[in-house]
């Protein structure tokens, strides 16, 4: 399996650590519902069939976070891009 | 057969001994060394700050760029290991007052090791341990890659069409590094030169 580094090129996976789904994002802390809110975001997994949008870090290139487009089903990379342009675009919204 | 060349740098001849050695080793020593990191939304200040003061562009692509006594070795956005040739001069002094507010600049002198490599096999040495496509139509003169090593974190890039590369290793883990690629040479004969000062 590749993954498509968009600073270092293709790269073995080997070089990179899975840290899973990309689409969950950390609840309010000071929410009435913050305990319930918090187990579901750090316990709570689906198991998707097909495309999913993971994190990766490439602890053994350039130490970038990436949101990688992986199908589950066979490993089939489309595309990553810097979790960055992700999670600022969150912020800006 | 055992050999001792096989378990520590030492200048001579290591595995096969017939022929024109199939790579051809030397470790440059007298280098200073700093990491150099711009600072959110800095990466484009930090560059032109270099370029006025160094005449070098820090890369923003896998690459190094050199300038009259200083390089800059890609090492992910906004992130470069600034190379130099030692001086009585502060490395980490002469960078922070040119990087200024736009970058955080650390002295990492005596951190690395780094070996250049040569030779006609040098190519399928470092393709026993490094999983990167080095054939001149994926990497170049100028390019560089961070990247594994034997499964070490290493800097790799190349310094000659010839082609010649330069390793950049941590210290610590040299030995590690070196039981891997004296084995990975030793089938095409292995020339260890006397290590030399670092030049650009
Ligand atoms: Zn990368």
């Amino acid at each position: 399996m590749r993954i498509p580094c968009p600073h270092c090129g293709p790269r073995t996976h080997e070089e990179f650590t899975y840290y899973g789904d990309a689409t969950v994002r950390r609840p309010s802390a000071t929410g009435p519902d913050a305990e319930a809110a918090f187990y579901d975001y750090v316990y709570t997994r689906d198991n998707p069939c097909g495309l999913h949008r993971e994190l990766w870090f490439h602890q053994g290139g350039c130490h970038e976070w990436l949101v990688v487009e992986r199908d589950t089903r066979n490993h089939d990379i489309k595309g990553a891009v810097p979790a960055r342009s992700v999670f600022s675009a969150d912020d800006a919204t | 057969m055992a050999d001792a060349l096989h378990f520590t740098y030492s200048p001579g001849r290591l595995g096969r001994r017939e022929g024109a050695p199939g790579l051809v080793l030397q470790e440059l020593t007298q280098f200073a060394l700093a990491s150099v990191i711009a600072r959110k939304g800095q990466a484009a200040q930090a560059v032109g700050a270099a370029q006025r003061a160094f005449g070098a562009s820090p890369p923003t692509t896998p690459t190094i760029a050199a300038g009259s006594d200083i390089a800059f070795v890609w090492s992910g956005p906004g992130h470069w290991l600034a190379l130099g040739p030692q001086s009585t001069e502060s490395f980490e002094a002469r960078l922070g007052t040119v990087f200024g507010t736009h970058a955080s600049v650390f002295d990492q002198s005596g951190s690395r090791v780094l070996l250049e490599l040569r030779g006609p096999r040098v190519r399928d040495v470092l393709a026993k341990g490094v999983s990167i496509d080095l054939h001149p139509r994926a990497f170049r003169t100028g390019d560089v890659a961070v990247t594994t090593a034997s499964h070490l974190a290493v800097h790799l890039w190349q310094v000659a069409d010839e082609p010649v590369y330069r390793l950049l290793v941590v210290r610590t883990w040299f030995d590690s590094l070196w039981r891997w690629l004296a084995a990975s040479a030793a089938e095409y004969g292995c020339e260890v030169m006397a290590p030399t000062p670092y030049t650009l």
